[in-house]
């Protein structure tokens, strides 16, 4: 049997958008190391329910680290303090009796504050809407092989795919830029024969709405690689800030 | 005009403005730091080099006047680009170290400031002449010709304890900037790649210490006062 810790949170609490907001602080009591950091915080729920109070208010959904649902800022790390997995599939055992945990939403202009941790991170779909798909109706999977595609462009289109959107990067930049997560769907799109023609267009149309949301620009800091709980890398941002360069130099494709 | 909105108004096209005009601005820091080390070839070869610099006024101030603009271009953008990522996080979080950025990369826009202000007090002191203006009247001959001394206003003018400080902080500074800038503009420009990272950040890294070496030896001797 693994022991039993008891921990302290200090937790963002919002009724609303409109609302102001502040932090307050509870007890976890009796939290076994197995728990993942969502039951947790399940329990600790469970707990304010039976005394009337009011639960903290989270996202998550599939809670196996595929959806990127769950977002919250743990001891100031997007998803907390494991490498290379969400919120969700952080568990318990990663902290100490006694330990005082602060748990924030992710914080950027585009991200209202919907209630406690829960943000709105409809701006993200918005730059999906704007370009992160392909238009040309292609019927019934086709033939496995039916379209050659190389080994090596294939596993880098699904290290970009691996990108879950869950705006982890947004959330640890110094700048709140949304570069990687642009550049990971404007890249595994990209990379591929679908994606290709329309290429020039998706990352010209993409940045424009990335820009409008008002996220910040990339400084080149790298936090977002180090914190995405999919590890996308950086060299995405370079493969966009290319591709946008392609697409400014070969005349602006049509600007809708 | 969408060219201009691409380039000019786009987070990436002023990325790349930063990327280009950081790209200038990092090889006059070369020429001139490159210029400079002929104080140790003697009086004769640097008064020699800073006549020839002098020697067309065309060229002269076309030289200062495009480097003006594209410190200024690189200024302005950089704070347009500071603005909008201030403005990006209205809500500051509650821990917020930022233990994933690395030091330089914090520090551009401090260490630019720091540059900014030490580039224009070094312009007035030592080619202006307006701050300490019994410096740069110190006239030599060079051949037949009698000409400024620049050896010795370098030796005089840098030699100054207090002078030679601030040129050992300002040269901390910029090879601070550099160390994340020559870096971060290849990837700006969309030149970074897995093949030729590795090499880039060597390249960039082994670039900015042959700078802090030789920025940082030029006020040592004249303070030490090892030359004469």
């Amino acid at each position: 049997m693994s022991k039993e810790m008891n921990l302290t949170l200090k937790v963002w609490k919002q009724k609303d958008q409109n609302s102001p907001g502040q932090m307050k602080t509870y007890q976890a009591k009796k939290v076994s190391p197995d728990m993942s950091f969502l039951e947790m915080l399940d329990v600790v729920n469970e707990e304010l329910i039976h005394q009337g109070q009011d639960p903290i208010a989270f996202d998550s959904d599939c809670r196996e680290g595929i959806c990127g649902t769950c977002s919250m800022v743990i001891n100031g790390t997007p998803h907390g303090p494991n490498k290379g997995t969400t919120a969700c599939e952080l568990h318990m055992r990663h902290f100490k009796d006694g330990d005082v945990i602060t748990i924030e939403p992710w914080r950027a202009k585009p991200f209202p504050v919907l209630r406690d941790l829960i943000t709105n991170r409809s701006a993200l779909d918005r730059i999906i809407q704007a370009g992160g798909y392909i238009s040309a109706n292609t019927g019934n999977p086709a033939d496995a092989n039916a379209l050659p595609v190389s080994k090596k462009d294939a596993d880098l289109a699904m290290d970009a795919a691996a990108c879950i959107g869950c705006g982890a990067c947004v959330a640890v930049c110094k700048n709140a830029s949304a570069m990687l997560f642009v550049s990971a769907k404007v890249s595994h799109l990209g990379l591929l024969p679908q994606g290709k023609p329309e290429r020039d267009r998706r990352v010209w149309n993409m940045v424009s709405q990335m820009d409008k949301e008002g996220f910040g620009n990339c400084t080149n800091t790298f936090a977002c690689e180090a914190v995405c709980p999919k590890k996308v890398s950086v060299l995405f941002i370079a493969r966009m800030n290319r591709d946008y360069a392609l697409s400014v130099a070969k005349g602006q494709p049509d600007a809708s | 005009m969408n060219l201009i909105k691409a380039i000019l108004l786009s987070s990436i096209g002023r990325k790349y403005i930063m990327a280009i005009t950081g790209v200038a601005l990092a090889a006059f820091v070369f020429v001139h730091l490159l210029g400079n080390l002929q104080l140790f070839l003697g009086a004769d070869a640097l008064n020699k080099y800073a006549v020839l610099l002098k020697s067309n006024f065309a060229v002269l101030w076309g030289y200062r006047l495009g480097l003006g603009t594209i410190a200024l271009v690189h200024i302005v953008v950089a704070l347009s680009l500071w603005v909008e990522n201030r403005a990006a996080r209205p809500v500051k979080y509650v821990v917020n170290t930022h233990p994933y950025a690395d030091f330089a990369s914090k520090m551009m826009v401090l260490g630019g400031v720091a540059i900014f202000f030490f580039v224009i007090w070094h312009i007035l002191d030592l080619t202006a002449g307006a701050v300490r203006p019994e410096l740069t009247e110190a006239k030599t001959m060079l051949g037949e010709k009698e000409v400024t001394d620049v050896y010795h206003v370098v030796l005089k003018g840098i030699g100054h304890p207090i002078a030679g400080f601030f040129y050992l902080v300002a040269t901390c500074f910029l090879a601070l900037h550099l160390w994340h800038g020559l870096e971060s503009l290849l990837q700006s420009l969309g030149l970074r790649n897995s093949t030729y990272q590795l090499y880039i950040r060597l390249a960039a890294r082994a670039a900015v210490i042959f700078l802090f070496a030789g920025m940082s030896l030029i006020p040592i001797v004249c303070m030490l006062g090892i030359l004469k």
